[in-house]
């Protein structure tokens, strides 16, 4: 039981924690607020797969000789990763406020009514 | 944020010089410690936060900031096309560190402009009473 | 009710994701890791292998996603202006 309890473990129920966002809830917000639940799980997943905990980070001039390096290639990957989805979430909550203040609701169901209503 | 307070604002106008010398030694050592151009934009872009706390004042021009940005761009795409397309690095290894320094730099410049330009742009123009 | 529902299947579907997670183990081979700490200082001359990584190896990543952000502060732009408002700052 206490080797399941590692980054991998915790970063798939992070991303069903956020899938459940995404399909029991309809609050737009709580919509932005699981996407961004589940890209924090996969970066946790990226930097956990290859996780030991003896090792030392990737700097260094020397690092051959050393025993076990941390892989530095997902932490090259995430850092990209974490902006954009800095920027996605930007973006979304823009496109949200704009709706907001368009249709007056937080709801998807609502939104598609009142859509509906005034085309 | 209507209240202006005092202590606010005498601190912060002692923070800007370390945040300033913080993020310009993350994306200057970026080759050598950790840090790089992504965090060290990151912690750049922290001044026009700091400067909002103080004084929630528009005293920007955000199209020359994104003009600025798109410039940030423009040059860091020609700087890796004329590194790849010269193949100087093949010949004279000593060039790398310092692509990987102006690289830094323009990466740290272009985050920093437009982290800014989102929270400006969610602070003064989404924010409606 | 129905979230109760949607909430109990999609713990069933990550429960079996986390027991195929610990059924199958990763590759023990990290080909890319290995050249990449071996050869990073001596090719590119930056102690910070990830540097290295992302600005010398894999410098495609961050040119696109350099545009990325671009775009989507293009997009934060041209969707936070309203009608019926006028601009209160100058743009």
């Amino acid at each position: 039981m206490k080797d399941l309890i590692n980054g991998e473990t915790v970063s798939i129920c992070l991303f069903f924690i956020g899938v459940y966002g995404l399909c029991a809830r309809r609050n737009i917000l709580k919509t932005i607020i699981s996407m961004s639940i589940m890209q924090a799980a996969i970066v946790l997943y990226f930097l956990s797969s290859n996780y030991e905990s003896t090792a030392v980070p990737p700097i260094g001039k020397n690092l051959a000789s050393l025993e076990r390096v941390a892989d530095p290639l997902p932490q090259a990957l995430t850092i990209t990763a974490v902006v954009i989805g800095v920027s996605v979430t930007a973006v979304c909550l823009t496109m949200f406020v704009s709706m907001f203040h368009k249709y007056g609701t937080t709801n998807w169901n609502k939104v598609k009514k009142k859509r509906s209503e005034i085309d | 944020m209507n209240d202006h307070s005092q202590l606010l604002n005498r601190s912060m106008g002692i923070i800007y010089p370390f945040i300033i010398l913080f993020g310009l030694y993350m994306i200057a050592n970026g080759h050598v410690s950790p840090g790089g151009g992504f965090q060290g934009g990151a912690v750049l872009s922290a001044i026009f936060i700091a400067k909002y706390l103080s004084q929630p004042i528009m005293f920007l021009d955000l199209a020359r900031v994104q003009t600025l940005e798109k410039t940030a761009l423009l040059a860091l795409l020609i700087l890796v096309t004329l590194f790849i397309t010269l193949n100087v690095y093949q010949t004279f290894i000593q060039v790398i560190p310092y692509y990987l320094i102006l690289a830094n730099l323009l990466i740290g410049l272009k985050v920093a402009c437009g982290m800014t330009i989102i929270f400006y742009r969610f602070a003064f123009y989404e924010s409606r009473e | 009710m129905r979230r109760s529902y949607i909430g109990l299947f999609i713990f069933f579907i990550a429960l079996v994701v986390i027991y195929q997670n610990n059924l199958i183990p990763l590759s023990v081979t990290k080909p890319i890791s290995e050249y990449v700490i071996k050869n990073a200082y001596t090719e590119t001359g930056a102690p910070n292998a990830v540097t290295a990584i992302y600005l010398f190896y894999r410098y495609y990543d961050t040119l696109f996603e350099a545009l990325m952000l671009l775009f989507s502060i293009i997009a934060v732009i041209y969707m936070s202006v309203h009608e019926h408002e006028g601009d209160r700052y100058d743009e």
